[in-house]
């Protein structure tokens, strides 16, 4: 029995557009079809997604393997998935089915192109998590940049051009340089497949620049300081769908990418520059939480929290040991549940205010209780307590930091108070205090739509947190492997650079 | 017997000059009747085209013909059968366009078909005097295409800034020729390669042995930049694009593209390989100047053609890029370049016949492409993608031609080129991304600025 069962997860999408286009402007309820219609689509990717979890072997090995040989010699069309991509296709299943849920009615203006947009963008993700090829993963990995430019382009705030054009500029920027150093690895290795290029041993000065050509494309989408320009603008101009999928999704892409790549291919590069990248994610952390707590803008001020948690997962994946990396992971699932739930906390009430200035609000927590306790449950999960998922990323990674390096673990640690200054501060502004505004007199508490959306992702934020074993059960083998695979790299570099040493001693002491 | 085999070799030009003629002969005698409808000469012409090209593979054998003035091998074959397809892309194009039908009268069909025949005997040419001859030929008509609308002022000056500056870049290849004659004593590619093979193996300093020959190859150099347009020479291309009419434009940008890149593979791979490393610098060294002001130019354009002029700037760069590795895989990517890049250039010039048609102005400004996403969705979804197409996104397949030449240039450790191909694509990328800014969300602007009023 060997359906190409990924292929056809890839393609649902595909087929969805082709239905939505299909569905003529002239008919009645256009509108209400096409989101229908979307709706659905994502509907049965995610439940084939959970159906895929049924018959998944928790191992390293990767399943639902698919091989096929294209025209240049060495490219294939390789897909197959292992712990951690399944879990991130889960993770992008799951929010882009409930972004299009809140996009119903907050997107007015062409909902057919938009919807057409997100499901492209759902493709391009499966794509890039199932790929077993650079190249391969290199186009979705691209390719995820049209649509994305479409949703904030057309669909954004007020300086939307200006954030879609940095947006797309920046990011092709780095995956330029990537490209580069992937034509160079080919060269070399003579393939573009994972499993060949994990095999082949390179220099410690091919390494280097390999590892830099990678990490310039890696770091602006994490994105690192001081690489982060993009994410606020981008952030702040995006509809709250196209905030949510970039949050929750988009950014794990960087870090994905350095845990499957950078990694296992170059172990001595990535410990060379490990001293470098902690301290630009200390950074990151602090700097990104001071930012925050001086925003005015709610968005903002997520966005910049985004920055500051991203940076806690690229400390994880150079530590880089078990720990860390499985808490870097961890994290990066965490992160997109909780930014994804606070962005969409957001967009509903902007729909109802039409604004986001901190200052406009007040007293919120009277007026819409139940969205009062989700905000403070999302908040808290933020803020890293513990019995939420945001508690168990952060304690493995500052964990398995100590060890290697107490002091950036030491700082690391602050990052919980820091994000408590900003987040709490936030919660007090917009939901304590007296009602001042009168708009905010007048606020309705969540529908129906919007309970749908959030239980889920609360749901997930306390069942993770309460129970983490269940998630990181599925990555340790993958994490596992890939640490190995960085091991014996490494020691066989060093038994290497021991031999002709000791060649030179025998020669030596000959011609004594 | 031997005459015989001479002719099989040259069955693609045969079959079309013997078309030509028919087509002549039919135009003129039943003037009055319009017995053909424009149609079918459309057909006649794409099914003469599809004949030149079977016979090409059919008829196909190695070797030297017509006395060591015409060669026939593999690279001459692909470059044959690509500027056949691009021609029948091209009719085919316009058999389904009536845009592109429109402007194709007798004359300007028949005119292109001579430029296709000579284009075609200039890449199995092995003899200078045959080459010149052949290009001659091949550009020839594309004067007259560019200058064919007679009462449009911008298409007489484009004509004639064509004509002047291609008269001068011949005279230059013919001054070339007879320098590299003065130092080889012979005009046969087979025994100018022998001679440099020579030279190159007893001699260390071939420069100051036979400085004539540099000379000549600098002219030769002047010839290629101006028909690539790169960079210094390439003033002429936006004009030129602009004036003539679109469809004239769109087989500029491929056909005769096709031609001079061919043309370009055949010297620097068959005749000027031993010397290689001399000029590389000097070829690289330009390739990067056009791919810059191919990227930088046109981001203060307004007219898409202009624009367009740019980018095939730009897209010369790069493939110049991969000529000055001086490797075969070099070639190989060029040529693999050439068959992801011009489908596209001609999907782009397509949609701006398109455009062209539905606005009511002859000026193809950027303006022009506003609102283009609510009049016309199918249109401008096609116009988007062809711009991502061209600005080297993937999964289109100008994407797949760049990694082809990022190969080629690693391969040989050229950094520098294949960073300033990433540079300057990234700018390039600024230009047709704001295209697609015009078409989708300038027209949204447009529409909610009349739901507020």
């Amino acid at each position: 029995m060997s359906l190409p069962w990924l292929s056809l997860l890839m393609c649902i999408p595909l087929l969805g557009i082709f239905v939505l286009l299909t569905i003529s402007s002239g008919v009645e309820r256009v509108v209400t079809n096409t989101k229908q219609t979307t709706l659905w689509t994502t509907v049965i990717i995610f439940l084939y997604v959970l159906y895929l979890g049924l018959n998944f072997e928790i191992s390293a090995v990767p399943q639902f393997q698919e091989t096929y040989t294209t025209l240049l010699s060495g490219c294939y069309y390789a897909v197959g998935i292992d712990g951690v991509s399944y879990v991130f296709i889960l993770l992008s299943a799951f929010l882009i089915m409930l972004v299009v849920l809140s996009s119903w009615e907050s997107i007015k203006k062409d909902i057919k192109l938009y919807m057409c947009a997100l499901l492209l963008l759902e493709c391009c993700l499966i794509g890039v998590f199932i790929a077993r090829d650079l190249l391969l993963f290199f186009i979705f990995f691209e390719l995820t940049l049209i649509p994305m430019f479409f949703i904030v382009g057309i669909w954004g705030g007020e300086r939307r051009l200006y954030a879609a054009f940095k947006f797309f500029i920046y990011t092709l920027f780095g995956s330029l340089f990537m490209l580069v150093a992937l034509v160079y690895l080919y060269k070399q290795v003579g393939s573009f497949h994972i499993d060949a290029i994990a095999r082949y041993n390179f220099t410690k000065q091919e390494q280097f620049w390999l590892w830099l050509g990678f990490f310039a494309s890696f770091a602006i989408k994490v994105p690192m300081w001081p690489v982060h320009t993009w994410l606020p603008d981008t952030h702040v101009e995006a509809p709250t769908g196209g905030s949510v999928i970039l949050a929750g999704i988009l950014l794990k892409l960087g870090g994905y990418g350095l845990f499957r790549f950078s990694l296992p291919f170059f172990p001595d590069a990535m410990a060379f520059f490990a001293p470098f990248v902690f301290a630009l994610s200390v950074i990151a952390l602090v700097y990104a939480s001071f930012i925050a707590f001086a925003q005015k803008d709610i968005k903002k001020l997520v966005a910049y929290s985004s920055v500051a948690h991203m940076g806690i997962v690229t400390m994880g994946l150079f530590a880089p040991n078990l720990q860390s990396v499985q808490g870097a992971l961890f994290q990066m699932v965490s992160h997109g549940l909780i930014s994804g739930g606070l962005f969409l906390l957001v967009g509903f009430i902007y729909d109802r205010m039409h604004t986001r200035e901190i200052s406009a609000f007040g007293g919120v927590s009277s007026q819409m209780p139940y969205y009062a306790t989700a905000f403070m449950i999302l908040t808290l999960g933020l803020v890293g307590l513990p019995g939420t998922m945001g508690f168990v990323g952060e304690i493995l990674v500052v964990m398995g930091v100590f060890a290697v390096d107490p002091f950036y673990a030491m700082v690391a640690v602050s990052g919980v108070v820091w994000s408590a200054m900003y987040g709490l501060w936030l919660y007090r502004a917009v939901f304590f205090g007296p009602v001042t505004q009168e708009k905010v007199s007048q606020l309705l508490d969540l529908n129906r739509r919007e309970y749908l959306i959030l239980a889920p992702i609360l749901a997930g934020v306390l069942f993770f947190g309460l129970y983490p074993q269940s998630l990181l059960r599925v990555t340790e083998p993958v994490a596992k492997q890939l640490l190995w695979v960085a091991q014996e790299k490494r020691l066989s570099q060093e038994a290497a650079a021991v031999v002709p040493d000791k060649a030179i001693l025998y020669s030596q002491t000959e011609a004594m | 017997m031997l005459i015989q085999e001479d002719i099989m070799t040259l069955i693609p030009e045969t079959v079309l000059l013997c078309h030509l003629l028919f087509l002549c002969f039919n135009h003129f005698l039943r003037r009055n009747s319009e017995a053909t409808s424009q149609r079918g000469k459309f057909l006649s012409v794409i099914f003469a085209l599809s004949l030149a090209l079977a016979g090409s593979f059919l008829y196909y054998e190695e070797g030297f013909f017509w006395g060591g003035t015409v060669v026939s091998n593999a690279t001459t074959l692909t470059l044959k059968s690509a500027l056949l397809l691009c021609a029948v892309g091209f009719f085919v194009c316009a058999l389904f366009l009536n845009d592109l039908r429109r402007l194709l009268s007798f004359e300007s069909m028949a005119l292109i078909e001579l430029s296709l025949v000579g284009g075609l005997v200039a890449f199995s040419a092995h003899h200078f005097i045959l080459l010149f001859a052949a290009l001659e030929l091949q550009i020839l008509p594309l004067y007259l295409l560019v200058a064919m609308p007679k009462n449009n002022q911008a298409s007489c000056e484009g004509g004639l800034k064509y004509f002047i500056l291609g008269g001068l870049s011949t005279s230059c290849l013919l001054f070339g020729i007879s320098f590299i004659y003065g130092a080889t004593s012979t005009g046969y590619f087979i025994e100018i390669t022998q001679w440099l093979m020579e030279r190159v193996s007893m001699t260390s300093d071939i420069v100051s042995e036979a400085p004539s020959l540099f000379v000549g190859l600098a002219f030769l150099l002047v010839t290629f930049g101006f028909k690539l347009s790169l960079f210094p020479f390439h003033n002429w291309t936006p004009d030129v694009y602009e004036g003539a009419e679109t469809g004239t434009t769109l087989f500029l940008a491929t056909a005769a593209k096709i031609v001079a890149v061919g043309v370009m593979i055949r010297l620097l791979s068959d005749l000027l390989l031993p010397l290689h490393g001399l000029f590389q610098d000097v070829l690289s060294g330009i390739a990067i100047l056009s791919m810059f002001v191919g990227a930088l130019g046109a981001l203060q354009q307004t007219n898409l053609k202009r624009i367009f002029a740019y980018s095939t700037i730009s897209h010369m760069g790069y493939l110049l890029s991969a000529a000055s590795a001086g490797s075969y895989s070099g070639f190989n990517a060029i040529v693999l370049y050439l068959f992801c890049y011009v489908p596209i250039a001609m999907c782009a010039f397509v949609g701006l016949l398109k455009v062209a048609s539905s606005g009511k102005k002859n000026a193809l400004s950027l303006d022009l492409l506003k609102g283009l996403h609510t009049s016309a969705p199918g249109l401008s979804a096609f116009f988007a993608m062809t711009m991502f197409a061209l600005a080297g996104l993937p999964p289109f397949p100008v994407f797949f031609g760049k990694v082809f030449l990022f190969i080629a240039l690693v391969e040989q450790n050229h950094w520098f080129s294949a960073l300033s191909l990433v540079l300057s694509s990234l700018i390039a990328c600024y230009y047709y991304l704001r295209i697609i800014k015009v078409i989708y969300f300038e027209a949204m602007d447009e529409q909610s600025a009349l739901q507020t009023s």
